[in-house]
């Protein structure tokens, strides 16, 4: 017994040594490699694009490090998960500056938790590259050190309102899942239809997480609605779609591109057959994207495939380096600065970020042109010049058939 | 790391005040509140809303929310005084859902899920913002003392008995002329009152509050805490949270050291460590690392 007593108290002090051990460890060497975080949601709602993301940022990293890294040094990935939830992504998040030192945080992918890790980003000094589309994120004075990549809710849904007149879709009723990013696309869609002609039947607002979502797509079929914009992410789109199938709709269905179209989640969730004709919309590259086909060549997917998360991650990253390069500096505050020269600049467009790697250091004009798109920033951190692909689900496949402006 | 060090602390803070007040309501007064974090984002909310919407000093929103929270505790639990243990656990949990879905909804009160953003931490204008995380850990830690030493004089006072009566039997308590639906209404309402502090703290400490951080989770925790800790001792929830949010925590560095293993794995197994490691730690310690203080030691007299 007393035997036992010694060794259980030794092995509690040997637990607590070896952790204090671990916390007293330089946290950081000055001439190591430069960190790069990145914030992913791996579990929770956002758990379906977690991998994507991580993928993404590491071939993002490994493009950069080939190169042979920024600053004579080479690019280190940690990476981290959100679960989706606010209070555990800020919790990783300070992990990732306080511990890990990292430049910057990308892959931040919910809204929610984007609002939640900004000020402490600010505080900080550490560059914040977020796929969060709520208008709320580049709001406030952010420093130079937020920046998104991806639509905002409103360009975003203005687009689905013209996608919708063009179909010639007359009445429409809207599935909205509370979120603030499918929020924040609801309002100027409708006024986009509205204004257009359409006519909105029923908007019914649901929650995530739900065992049935059967009422809700009851509600929102009562008057027939030519069309059904279901605004919500891929396991919710799933059910929702499902659900209208048993109740033998057939009308048109339009969802976001990232719920619909991403990485062929939504035709192995829901099959072939119920999956065809869906309608989705996506920021795309206008012309064929240098930036795109390289990351998917690096991911080993085939031509065509539609991954926006990823490609906005890819962009995040190789952006972000491209900022240490020309600023000479891992500061946060002087890296963000450089972020809107780097892609609103005059030069040729680059697509490839080892040519754009060696323009920079030969000091020829150039501007990034990226992988999600070929976006501008705005001064507030909003991504513009932006060209919304109109897909449509054929044979479990997404085809362009156009695009909106 | 030490700012690392102190953001975590500030949540085992307000980890360990929210499983005091379960320890409080449940552990010593057998009132089992599933609803936890309904009265907690009730806490939370009341404070971040009263600084962003009106203007209020941090410290008088915390004070609002606590009383409020208090108020509404009590109230809650008169209406489901009378049912027993289980259907008091139902309607907690039902109440907490109900304000879930008001805050999500009632979006001209409560900005909905978009949240509430720009909360305002005390003394922000005393302390710059270098120091702001000292300066609320400090706040946090001085609540903490207060509540911790508030309940060990309830626990130890004649209240603190008939809270544990009422609990083992509530017809014996009732047959001695004592009131136990004033005896659950108090409890409810000083439990309830300590849920408010930890939503304050917790809107303070994110700066930012939206209805996806108020989840069941939160109840969960509450409870591992109080299970762990052994229900009933006060000390052994403050241990237990420490241990709770270092393996909760300390699981984000043991993912740096897993070779060959992708982010998206590594997810998933530090969620299974964490479950793993809290059923090794009750099969370890069955009964909790404390042990609630006997009322009548055997051998003592009984003029107390």
């Amino acid at each position: 017994m007393n035997m036992l007593k010694v060794s259980r108290r030794a092995l509690i002090g040997a637990t607590l040594l070896a952790s204090l051990a671990g916390i007293s460890l330089p946290a950081v060497a000055q001439e190591g490699p430069i960190k790069i975080g990145l914030l992913a949601p791996f579990s929770g709602s956002g758990g379906p694009y977690g991998k994507e993301e991580e993928e993404a940022a590491r071939a993002a990293v490994a493009v950069i490090n080939d190169a042979g890294g920024v600053l004579g040094r080479k690019l280190e990935l940690v990476v981290a998960d959100d679960e989706t939830q606010p209070t555990a992504g800020v919790a990783a998040a300070r992990k990732l500056i306080d511990v890990d030192k990292v430049v910057s945080i990308a892959g931040v992918w919910s809204s929610a938790v984007a609002l939640a890790v900004k000020p402490i980003a600010i505080e900080k000094g550490v560059v914040l590259t977020t796929n969060g589309s709520a208008d709320e994120i580049t709001q406030g004075d952010n420093k130079n050190l937020v920046w998104r990549f991806q639509t905002n809710g409103k360009d975003w849904g203005d687009a689905f309102g013209k996608a919708f007149l063009k179909d010639g879709v007359k009445t429409a009723s809207v599935l909205v899942l509370q979120t603030p990013f499918t929020l924040s696309t609801i309002g100027p869609f409708k006024d986009t239809f509205t204004a257009g002609g359409g006519k909105i039947l029923r908007e019914i607002p649901f929650n995530p997480g739900q065992p049935s979502y059967r009422v809700e797509v009851d509600k929102i079929l009562e008057g027939d609605p030519e069309a059904i914009f279901v605004a919500a992410y891929v396991n919710e789109l799933s059910a929702v779609v499902k659900e209208a199938y048993r109740n033998g709709y057939e009308g048109k269905i339009y969802a976001y591109g990232n719920a619909a179209g991403s990485n062929g989640q939504f035709v192995a969730n829901v099959g072939k057959e119920l999956a065809e004709g869906v309608h989705h919309t996506q920021h795309v590259p206008v012309e064929n994207s240098e930036a795109y086909a390289l990351y998917l060549n690096r991911i080993n997917k085939p031509e065509g495939t539609v991954m926006s998360f990823g490609a906005q991650v890819f962009d995040q990253i190789v952006l972000t380096a491209l900022a240490i390069e020309k600023a000479g500096s891992t500061e946060g505050a002087k890296v963000g600065a450089v972020f809107p020269e780097l892609v609103n600049g005059e030069g040729t467009s680059i697509g490839d970020p080892v040519k754009a790697l060696e323009a920079l250091r030969a000091g020829t004009p150039f501007r990034y042109s990226g992988a999600a798109s070929d976006f501008r920033f705005e001064a507030n951190g909003d991504q513009s010049n932006l060209a919304y692909g109109h897909f449509i689900i054929k044979d479990g496949e997404s085809q362009l058939i156009d695009v909106i402006r | 790391m030490i700012p690392y060090l102190i953001a975590t602390l500030s949540v085992v803070v307000i980890f360990t005040l929210a499983g005091l007040a379960l320890n409080l309501q449940w552990g010593m007064g057998g009132l089992v509140n599933f609803g936890l974090f309904g009265f907690y984002m009730l806490g939370a909310y009341i404070c971040g809303l009263l600084v962003v919407r009106w203007g209020l000093n941090p410290l008088v929103a915390m004070t609002l929310a606590i009383l409020t929270t208090a108020a509404i505790s009590a109230l809650v639990s008169l209406i489901s005084i009378r049912l027993s243990e289980d259907y008091l656990a139902i309607v907690t949990l039902g109440f907490a859902e109900c304000i879930r879905l008001f805050i999500s909804y009632e979006d001209w009160l409560t900005f909905g899920t978009l949240g509430v953003s720009g909360i305002t931490r005390p003394f922000a204008g005393l302390v710059s913002a270098q120091w702001s995380d000292l300066a609320f850990i400090i706040l946090a830690i001085s609540a903490l003392c207060v509540v911790y030493v508030v309940l060990s004089l309830v626990s130890a006072s004649p209240f603190g008995r008939l809270m544990r009566a009422t609990r083992d039997d509530p017809d014996i308590v009732g047959s001695l002329g004592r009131s136990v639906l004033t005896i659950r209404l108090r409890s409810f309402a000083l439990g309830g009152a300590i849920l408010g502090l930890a939503g304050s703290l917790h809107a303070f400490y994110y700066g930012y509050i939206d209805p996806t951080q108020f989840t069941p989770i939160i109840t969960a925790y509450a409870f591992m805490a109080v299970v762990v800790g052994g229900r009933g001792s006060n000390p052994g929830v403050l241990l237990a949270a420490f241990v709770l949010v270092f393996v909760l925590e300390g699981s984000r560095f043991l993912v740096d050291y897993v070779p060959g293993l992708d982010g998206a794995t590594l997810a998933s197994l530090r969620l299974i460590a964490v479950g793993t490691a809290l059923v090794v730690l009750l099969i370890i310690k069955p009964a909790g690392f404390g042990r609630e203080r006997p009322t009548v030691r055997a051998g003592s007299d009984l003029k107390n």
